[in-house]
């Protein structure tokens, strides 16, 4: 029993925009959930749906795999210090035309780019590439138009997160650190105003 | 050579000294293609069997079925277990778990 879904603002032509050529029978409709998600890690995973190699049936010619809809694609997380330091690279081909563009500059722009840009640069470049690309939609937010179809959420395989450096460990702690000196220092401050307070209301 | 080059392109089945060029080269390509075709093959062999233990969660990836299969000394090769694992997905579960019990 679920409540009506929310209602989907956006662009609704450009989520439903080639569905027609695709050929539905047998797909299923898997959603991925990017919230927090790393995002390399999540375009592997998405890569692999996408061309069909999880299924016992797969051909290299033929374009098999299921339809892949993202969302939250704004919560997509990234390691170090990626976010300011990750540049996208284009060439519009006249001379000296090198574009650049940083991470936190795409996202404010187009937070589905980045995660379009990762799952593509991962799927082999031949001729289904573009029926591929047809078959990922990806939401920045929570909501799609795709309630009435059988979604199936994917769920990610458990992830081995890495131990943390000495260093950056050390930086993690003495952060810790601070915000709970902040924190108690914050406390003491209310507590003096709310027994200064007290007092007052006492003497009058 | 003219019949064998009778469902060319153009001017590849009309004209001798393109008939004898391009049949040459199918035959070369047809020879070089027997080879790899054997290869071809057990990739997709191989991508189709990782896929399918990786559905049945028995083994996590092709690679640890393999290692069993070899450390129980089955003689199933890749193109057995893929048929197996597309026309009788059931068939490659027992197996898989046979397996690991045994191991």
């Amino acid at each position: 029993m679920a409540a009506a879904p929310p209602a989907f603002t956006g662009n609704l032509k450009k989520a439903l925009a080639g569905l027609r050529r695709i050929n539905l029978d047998g797909l299923r409709w898997r959603v991925f959930d990017a919230k927090g998600q790393v995002l390399g890690r999540l375009a592997s995973q998405i890569a692999v749906v996408l061309q069909g190699k999880d299924k016992p049936t797969y051909a290299p010619h033929v374009e098999n795999g299921d339809m892949c809809v993202v969302l939250n694609a704004k919560d997509i997380s990234v390691t170090g210090r990626k976010m300011t330091d990750k540049i996208y690279y284009w060439h519009t081909g006249y001379i000296g035309h090198l574009k650049e563009r940083r991470l936190k500059d795409q996202m404010e722009r187009d937070p589905t780019e980045v995660i379009r840009k990762a799952v593509l640069r991962m799927l082999p470049r031949n001729r289904l590439r573009d029926d591929r690309d047809r078959k990922l939609r990806i939401f920045s937010g929570g909501e799609h138009p795709f309630h009435d179809r059988p979604l199936e959420p994917f769920v990610m395989p458990p992830r081995q997160v890495r131990e943390m450096r000495p260093r950056a460990r050390r930086a993690l702690i003495r952060a810790q650190k601070k915000e709970q000196a902040n924190r108690a220092a914050a406390e003491s401050a209310k507590d003096e105003e709310d027994s200064k307070t007290a007092k007052a209301e006492v003497k009058v | 050579m003219c019949s064998f080059a009778s469902n060319f392109r153009g001017a590849h089945l009309r004209l001798n000294r393109m008939i004898t060029q391009q049949v040459r080269r199918a035959f070369v390509s047809s020879h070089r293609d027997r080879g790899r075709q054997k290869r071809d093959f057990r990739r997709l062999w191989i991508t189709r069997i990782n896929a399918a233990t990786r559905i049945y969660k028995v083994f996590d990836s092709y690679s640890k079925l393999i290692h069993n299969l070899y450390k129980n000394e089955l003689i199933l090769n890749r193109k057995m277990l893929a048929q197996v694992a597309v026309l009788n997905p059931n068939n490659l579960y027992t197996i898989s778990n046979k397996i690991k019990t045994i191991n």
